[in-house]
């Protein structure tokens, strides 16, 4: 999508078009959906933090600056979503129960990727600064300058944290001998 | 190798995020140090993984679900600011009335409830209509669409749970308003009719169609049984269409995927 359609898919959305809601919704869920599963480890919760990022993006669209990428904009609802769910997974339950496992998984990783449902286990022992960073990069294609716009950090502070946790992800990777030195 | 700079800047280089400056600064480092190629393609091994994950799929009806909530949230928004709401019917219980007649049925059934969708014990004394579904608070919404038009907003959902499938019609109209449903030839037929909120004028089933007059703010669920699970598996359209004396509003359909349930 260039910059003249997102502006037009924008403008049909803040007029309550619903047609420019429902492309939006079309284009954006399986990014989002990824990151939040990324993010979570839990399908379910994924789809639940998916529903509630367009849902404050349709009821905050008309604030939304068109100077922003709106997809930016989206995966930043999208992430405070997901670490909010976190959050109140922590309130809520023992952190010995939020490590992922096969169950939790959608059976297209489960059947056609181990390597996905080892990457995701991993994932989900990093911190969620480091993981949010690897989620944006490497799941989300997204650009040092976006990732800054998203977790609202500097790029030199992007460049320093992606760069941590990318050696946190090789050392697991290699203790759980998917990745070889 | 353990100039943390360095690194950061191989990292990054990875990634295309350097300025030319630090480009040269990192090719001169790679020309001249083993250290520094291993690294980097340590890194590369690593990114080359990550994208080998495969993509997941969203679940198929999260797009339905998503465009529900965002027109029940439309709506809720639009009718909370027309302040026509109508006081709830006084008193606890049901009252319903079953009439046949000329093939024609009629079913009511007034509840005074507070939540939009009903649960298990609204229903639990209709007579030999339905049994009590223990999911109908949950079942999954699986289409809907909204009207949005001068003096008249509507919310319609198809929700299913189990084999009940629920038609929910929340309609706010200034003028007095004809809502034609017509349940199409899958075989459905009005297990019960529950009033949530609101008096309307009449409801009367004719045929495969029911009709409707309503005016001002009401709320209504209408619970659709199968006269014969097995007898028909596809997709089963339900046709509403809105008018007023006489004159079409709007038109809209919603459809359910039904399978043979009965062995």
């Amino acid at each position: 999508m260039d910059k003249d359609q997102e502006i037009a898919l924008v403008t049909g959305c803040q007029h309550g078009d619903k047609k420019a809601l429902d492309t939006l919704v079309r284009q954006m869920q399986k990014p989002v959906y990824n990151a939040a599963y990324r993010m979570l480890g839990n399908p379910d919760e994924a789809a639940d933090v998916t529903q509630t990022t367009f849902l404050n993006v349709f009821e905050n669209i008309r604030r939304f600056d068109p100077k922003y990428r709106l997809f930016s904009w989206t995966y930043r609802i999208a992430m405070n979503e997901a670490i909010d769910q976190l959050k109140h997974r922590k309130r809520t339950e023992p952190l010995e129960d939020s490590a992922i496992s096969d169950t939790d998984l959608p059976q297209e990783t489960v059947a056609t990727s181990q390597l996905g449902a080892e990457v995701q286990a991993i994932l989900m022992e990093l911190t969620e600064e480091h993981r949010a960073i690897i989620v944006l990069r490497h799941f989300g294609d997204c650009s040092y300058k976006d990732i800054g716009r998203i977790l609202q950090l500097p790029e030199k502070t992007v460049k320093s944290r992606l760069f941590t946790a990318r050696q946190q992800m090789k050392n697991k990777l290699q203790q759980h001998g998917i990745f070889s030195s | 190798m353990t100039d943390q700079r360095k690194l950061e800047l191989i990292s990054a280089a990875i990634d295309g995020e350097l300025d030319i400056e630090e480009r040269v600064e990192v090719d001169l480092l790679l020309e001249s140090s083993e250290e520094a190629r291993e690294f980097k393609a340590e890194l590369e091994q690593l990114v080359s993984l990550l994208k080998g994950v495969p993509d997941l799929a969203p679940p198929e009806s999260l797009h339905a679900h998503i465009m529900a909530h965002a027109e029940a949230q439309r709506v809720k928004s639009k009718v909370s600011t027309l302040d026509r709401l109508r006081p709830l019917i006084p008193g606890a219980g049901l009252r319903y009335a079953m009439a046949a007649a000329g093939g024609a049925l009629l079913a009511l059934v007034f509840i005074n409830t507070q939540p939009m969708l009903p649960g298990t014990s609204d229903f639990a004394d209709l007579v030999g209509t339905m049994a009590p579904d223990t999911a109908s608070a949950d079942a999954n919404i699986i289409d809907s669409f909204a009207v949005s038009e001068d003096g008249l907003e509507s919310l319609v959902q198809l929700r299913l749970s189990g084999s009940v499938l629920y038609l929910d019609i929340h309609v706010d109209t200034a003028e007095r308003l004809d809502i034609s449903v017509d349940l199409g030839d899958a075989g459905l037929w009005p297990g019960a009719v529950a009033q949530i909120d609101g008096h309307f004028e009449s409801i009367a089933i004719v045929g495969q169609a029911l009709q409707i007059e309503a005016l001002g703010m009401q709320r209504l669920t209408i619970l659709l049984r199968r006269v014969d699970d097995a007898a028909f598996a596809g997709d089963a359209k339900i046709t509403l269409e809105f008018s007023s004396e006489g004159k079409m509003l709007q038109r809209g359909a919603l459809t359910a995927t039904l399978t043979g349930v009965r062995q």
